[in-house]
């Protein structure tokens, strides 16, 4: 369903959303095991800090494309 | 060590083989009833790649094709199987019930967004005085309201809308544009046509939010807490 995930700079806002969408969950939701998740903290830094200019860039990019809101 | 991808209901039918993080082949672990995927990894420390994370999410939406599942979170890793057994043991009635009550259903997110012009930088004024400076900063913590007031009513009409077409759901709603809700609904698989049609409808009929349906998701949002051992000290 969400097939592979492209390197940014080919991704639309839509494969933005989708992305943001599977790590919310695959990180922060699902059964937990373990009192213990140890996540290298580099990679998640990089990957949050690239998603919140990725979000605000989303509606700019959609905007530029001049889409209408809503659906 | 033992990365664990998701515990299931299984049913006989064959997997394909599967590879997940660091492409090590995922195995499955038959309990009585209950089967988890897992993989062998050299260590404990899971790092959140795109490739990794994509890799986890294809184990579990493999299995997700023809079994009730429950996810787990990324980065699980257990000592050896013996763990995993004896966590699945401690826990059977809990997964048993988790795995019944999202069996047949999938999970679908929808996420609102207000694209507006408010919200970001304030209007810088002419008149640099200090009273000019409170009555912005006056005006921008009023729009801050005005946003959360409608961030509340407006989520809550349109997750009602949602909810009434799924079996369970979950909602969280955002202060700051440009999001203004996220919610998670478990709908029976062959509801979820009608369910985005449900979102659709709602998006063209509030022209000024964006709304967004993704899915269909493992139920990541609608899994059971489970009883863990106590930590051991060496």
């Amino acid at each position: 369903m969400t097939g592979e995930i492209q390197a940014e700079a080919q991704r639309s806002p839509e494969e933005d959303v989708t992305l943001l969408e599977l790590l919310d969950r695959v990180l922060d939701k699902g059964v937990v095991l373990s009192g213990d998740i140890t996540l290298s903290v580099t990679d998640v830094d990089l990957i949050f800090v690239g998603l919140r200019v990725l979000l605000s860039s989303v509606e700019a990019a959609r905007r530029q494309r001049g889409e209408g809101a809503g659906g | 060590m033992v990365y664990v991808y998701a515990i299931f209901e299984p049913s006989g039918k064959r997997f394909d083989t599967l590879h997940g993080v660091g492409d090590a082949p995922a195995y499955v672990q038959l309990s009585d009833g209950i089967g988890v995927a897992w993989s062998e990894v050299a260590g404990a420390v899971a790092r959140p790649t795109p490739d990794n994370v994509w890799r986890h999410e294809q184990v579990v939406e493999a299995i997700m094709r023809a079994h009730a599942v429950l996810p787990v979170r990324f980065g699980t890793v257990l000592r050896d199987v013996d763990a995993l057994d004896a966590l699945v043991e401690r826990n059977r009635e809990r997964l048993c019930e988790g795995l019944r009550r999202v069996r047949d259903c999938v999970e679908l997110g929808v996420r609102v967004l207000l694209p507006n012009e408010a919200g970001t930088a304030s209007e810088v004024p002419d008149d640099s005085s200090g009273r000019a400076y409170l009555l912005a900063r006056l005006r921008e913590e009023q729009a801050r309201r005005d946003h959360e007031t409608f961030a509340r009513e407006t989520a809550a009409r349109l997750h009602a809308q949602f909810s009434s077409r799924a079996a369970d759901s979950t909602l969280r709603v955002f202060p700051n544009p440009p999001f203004l809700m996220a919610g998670a609904y478990l709908v029976p698989r062959d509801r979820t046509d009608e369910f985005r049609r449900c979102v659709t409808a709602a998006g063209e009929a509030e022209p000024s939010l964006r709304l967004l349906c993704t899915g269909p998701w493992p139920p990541y949002h609608f899994v059971p807490e489970l009883a863990l051992p106590e930590v051991q000290r060496a």
